[in-house]
Formats: structure tokens, sequence, C-alpha cells
């Protein structure tokens, strides 16, 4: 019989995490990064109090992508020097919170399994005080990946018009339903020729999920190809800073919108 | 998954290929004409592994025991908590000489082999029990648990506060007694005390409320060791978890000074980290005895042990899921 004790020991979480999104790929260089941080904009822009955590322990670079030189990082909290609400960083210019990783940090891959659950639940503790928690995860399928995200009730899946990507976010998507079935699932099409060649995309991770594991994920949006993303990636600055009315941005921003309404349900 | 393009002249050869490459689990996920238009392109793809396999997979992941040592889990968990670097240390080296197969279990023995754990139970009571501690840490409620459990049991009751110093002290009590249908008696002097104690010796349980002390006023620490030797109560600290461990460590040593060899720890339901009661049991050698979870007096005083303990500290450890899922199956 459970006891209050181990009641304590494991707590409920009920709600905890309904407003966190996971954004995962299986394959990397697919843009998760650049995404996580134009949605995180995007959503910010449109006034909601937005968190974005870089959860890609083993190579984080948001920071990079934004220009920044982050005093505390997520190496402070697994050490026990900071809480994670300490870790927390103002980007003032893109109006949202940030919490970094170490870019190139092997030590943050190497952590105990129940410390990284702990910074999961942190997370989601925190996640109160948000409209939205974004969690730019690790490439790659492995344990440390999906447990970071297991307090998230959606997992954004993105993925390009490559087999590697297409069977890579497959393999993400079949292992986060088995792991989880009552996560719920969203695919971004990312550089793609047209709104038509993102739809088939979709059309063709739809197909195989739907013919081997009998779910739907449905089509969160379509990010066309543009080459202000590679210029401000470059230029370490937010796509809607420089670029704001670029297709790409205007894709975002019409994900964000698909996304808020996923927030109120 | 696998996923193949084939071309043809025509929708039906393009599918026999399909069905000879890949067999006939294959699903054609897209088809069309060639830019050219000339010829057929499908692509196909075959899911080579099954949802049970995987299942299995993820099954025997969670089996898995970190790649981390045991000593570098266990030291982990504890920095959460804000333990000290020394104790921390002393636990993770004694976790990982314990010889167990996982974290939680080698910090159980760690546990066990450093602190000292003793069960207060509500049905013997050899000595009238004083609550004694800081302010805000739940003496009066933990008073009442111990009436509450002890009614239970059908034991003589008698509930004395001292609490008379402080505005409402008694009252706060007296509603509890009188919930319980016990009737609390009030002793504000040393020699009211010493009276009511010795007035009912049948009596099997002996509670004594105090009024809060500060540990580092040295007026009130003679108070209340005045009051402790005049009922010769056993005085048990009681403690609120989520102090400061570095507070606690200097104030267990003063309350050890008064007599104090046990403590209770309150308040768990809402502190995240546990350091302030691991601190308590090493700096002033104190045995942990029961904790209270909420300040819902029906809840009661719940026993704690090594491993409960154990369990508190490292939630997540790799194996209490499965651990859980073993309980919940059986």
């Amino acid at each position: 019989m459970k006891t209050e004790l181990d009641q304590l020991v494991s707590p409920p979480i009920h709600n905890r995490g309904r407003n966190m999104f996971a954004i995962a790929s299986g394959k990397g260089g697919v843009g998760k990064t650049w995404f996580s941080i134009t949605l995180a904009h995007a959503l910010a822009k449109t006034g909601n109090r937005m968190l974005l955590f870089d959860g890609d322990l083993g190579l984080a670079n948001l920071d990079i992508q934004l220009g920044l030189m982050p005093k505390q990082d997520l190496s402070n909290v697994i050490s026990g020097r900071l809480t994670l609400n300490q870790a927390i960083i103002d980007y003032s210019e893109g109006g949202f919170d940030i919490i970094a990783g170490r870019s190139g940090s092997g030590g943050l891959a190497n952590i105990a399994s129940s410390r990284l659950q702990m910074v999961g639940d942190d997370l989601a503790l925190l996640s109160a005080n948000y409209d939205a928690v974004l969690m730019d995860l690790g490439a790659g399928i492995e344990r440390t990946v999906r447990q970071l995200a297991h307090n998230a009730k959606t997992c954004i899946v993105l993925l390009t018009d490559e087999p590697t990507s297409l069977t890579d976010a497959y393999a993400l998507i079949k292992i986060m339903h088995a792991d989880r079935p009552e996560i719920k699932i969203k695919v971004v099409t990312n550089i793609v020729n047209s709104n038509r060649e993102g739809q088939r995309t979709y059309n063709t991770i739809l197909k195989a999920c739907e013919g081997f594991l009998k779910i739907s994920p449905p089509l969160l949006g379509v990010i066309r190809r543009d080459t202000r993303v590679r210029e401000a990636i470059r230029a370490q600055t937010p796509l809607l800073t420089r670029f704001p009315n670029c297709e790409a941005a205007q894709d975002i921003e019409k994900i964000a919108t698909n996304l808020f309404n996923t927030i109120d349900s | 998954m696998r996923i193949k393009t084939y071309i043809a002249t025509t929708n039906s050869e393009a599918i026999k290929l399909v069905c000879e490459d890949l067999g006939d689990n294959a699903i054609i996920i897209s088809s069309g004409n060639t830019d050219d238009g000339n010829s057929v392109r499908i692509v196909a793809a075959v899911d080579l592994t099954s949802t049970s396999e995987i299942e299995i997979t993820l099954e025997e992941e969670y089996e898995q025991v970190s790649n981390l040592s045991i000593e570098e889990t266990v030291k982990q968990a504890l920095v959460f908590h804000g333990v000290p670097p020394r104790l921390t240390k002393q636990l993770s080296n004694s976790a990982a000489k314990a010889g167990a197969q996982n974290p939680t279990l080698a910090l159980a023995a760690a546990f066990e082999t450093l602190f000292e754990f003793s069960i207060l139970r509500t049905d013997i009571f050899k000595s009238p029990l004083m609550l004694v501690g800081p302010p805000g840490s739940g003496k009066t409620i933990v008073a009442a648990k111990l009436c509450n459990q002890a009614k239970l049991k059908n034991c003589t009751i008698k509930a004395i506060s001292c609490d008379t110093q402080r505005v409402g002290g008694v009252e706060h009590f007296k509603a509890l007694t009188n919930h319980l249908g016990i009737n609390l008696i009030t002793a504000s002097k040393v020699d009211d005390l010493k009276s009511h104690i010795n007035l009912n010796v049948t009596t099997q349980m002996q509670i004594i409320d105090t009024t809060a002390t500060n540990p580092y006023n040295e007026f009130e620490m003679i108070n209340l060791h005045q009051r402790i030797k005049a009922s010769e109560a056993e005085p048990i600290l009681v403690l609120a978890a989520g102090s400061d461990p570095m507070e606690v460590a200097d104030i267990t040593r003063l309350y050890r000074e008064l007599g104090v060899k046990r403590f209770i720890a309150t308040q768990m339901g809402m502190a995240r980290r546990a350091g302030s009661i691991l601190v308590a049991a090493d700096s002033a050698s104190l045995a942990l005895c029961n904790v209270s979870i909420s300040a819902k007096v029906t809840d009661g005083l719940k026993p704690i042990s090594p491993i409960s303990l154990a369990r508190l500290i490292m939630p997540h450890t790799d194996n209490n899921k499965l651990n859980q899922q073993n309980t919940e199956a059986a």
C-alpha cells in the first residue's frame, strides 16, 4: 500500500506542464534552435510571457545564436550553485526570458537521470509564471532528451523534406508515443520551397504515423526556405528583429497563432 | 523505418518493385509522375521494429542504472537539497561503500550508518513529552496530532500548554484539544507544571506544548530548561523542513545542550529541499523520529526510516519508477 510519505516522494503533477512545449527533431541541423528562438520571439511580440529553455545539454547554443554572453547558465544549476529561477536571463531585446545551456560543455550531458528529472520538475514549477515555456531539445532520441521533456504536454517535431530527417523524425515520434502515449505531437515542416511542398512533406510523415503507429499528429505549420534566416543567424540577431516581414517570419508568426490556440484549449 | 523511392514506367510495375523489395508490410507514402512526366515515382516505407519491441526497449532503459557512479548520483541529489559539502562528502562516500544496487538503497544504507532513527510511539510513553522549538515550527499542531493519535488508541491523555506568553497560544491548542474531547491544562509557571505532572501518574500520555524559544536568547533557554527539569519530560525538538541548513546546524546544537535527543520534522509537504533535516541529524546527532506532512491534525505524524528518507532525497532515481510500478502491480 502506498503511504502518504510515498505520495510525497512522487507528487501528483496534474496540470503542471500544460503550457510546456518540447521542440525536437530527431535529426540535428534542421533548424531547431533557430525555430525555438523565433517562435519564442513571435509569441512574446504578441504579449505572451515566454521562457525559452536550452535543453540541448551536450551542445547548447541558444545563447550563441542570440549573441549573448550569459553570466549564469544551466551548468550552475546542475552544480547546485544556483536554483533554476536564478539562472533565468532577461533577454530584453526579444521580450522573453532564457535559461541558457553551456556551449560545448560535455559535463551537462553527464547528469544523473534523477538530477535531470529534478531540473525538469523545477522547470514545470517555473512554467506557472509564464504563458508558455519552449524547450529546445537536443538532437537524437536518447533518454536524456526525452526525460528533460517529461513534463511537457506537447512536443513539436520539426522536419525537412530530406529522407533522413523524415525517418529520424518518425523514430522520435514513435519512441515518444510509446514512452508517453498521452503527449500531443504536432509537426512543423521547415526549409521547404513552398507551402504545397511543406504540406507534401507533412503528408509523408502523416502516412507513416497513420500506417504504422495508428496516430495522426496534426500539422502546426510550414516554414518556407528563406535566405534571410541564414543572414539573421550569421548576424546573431533574431529573425523577427532583423527581417520582420520576410516569408519565414510570416510563417513563424502563423505558427505562433496556431500554437497559442492550443495553449488555450 | 526504412524509406525508399521507386521509379517505373507504370504504377503496377512500381508497386511490384515495392513488394519485392520491402515486403507486404510496406506502405505507399506518396506517388506521382516524375518531373519529365514519362515515368511513375512511388515513395514507400516499411517499419522494421514493431511497437511492442520499442516498449520492451524502453522498459529495459528504465531498468538500466545510470552511467554515473552511485557516489556521484547521490552527491548530485544531496547538493540539490542544500546539504553542506562536508556532510555531502561523508554521505556519498558511505553510500558508495554500501555495495547497494541502486543509489536510493545506497543512500539509505549511509543514513542507517550515520544517523539515528527512533520512531515516536503514541501508545507507550515512559515519560511526558515536551515539544520545544523555534517560533513557527509547528509545535502545537504536532502536540494535537500526538493527542489525536493517542486518542485513537484509547490512551488516557493529559494535554498541558505552557504557551501562555503568546497571544492566542493556549487558545490555539485548546481549540484543537476541545475538538478531541480533551481538557487542556494551562501551566504558566514552573511550579504549576510540576504539580500537574505529578497529579496523575496513571495517565498513559502526557503532552506538553511550550512557548516558542529563541535558541540564541539565554533567558528563554534557561526558562525552557527549568520546565524540562520540573516536568521530567523528554524534550522533543520540532523543526520545520526547508529551513536554512546552516542555521539549523547552529540551533540544533543549542537545543542539544538542553537535553534534546530526538526531533520531528514538520511542514514536509511544502519543502522541496530536505537538507536541513539531514543537518539536524548530523550536527547535533539528533535522532529523527517522525515527520509531519501537513497542518491537518487528522493526517497525524508519519514514521520515517532510512529508506523512506532516502526516497525523499532521491525521488527520481532510476529504479524508483520501476519499484513503484512493481508495487502497484503487486
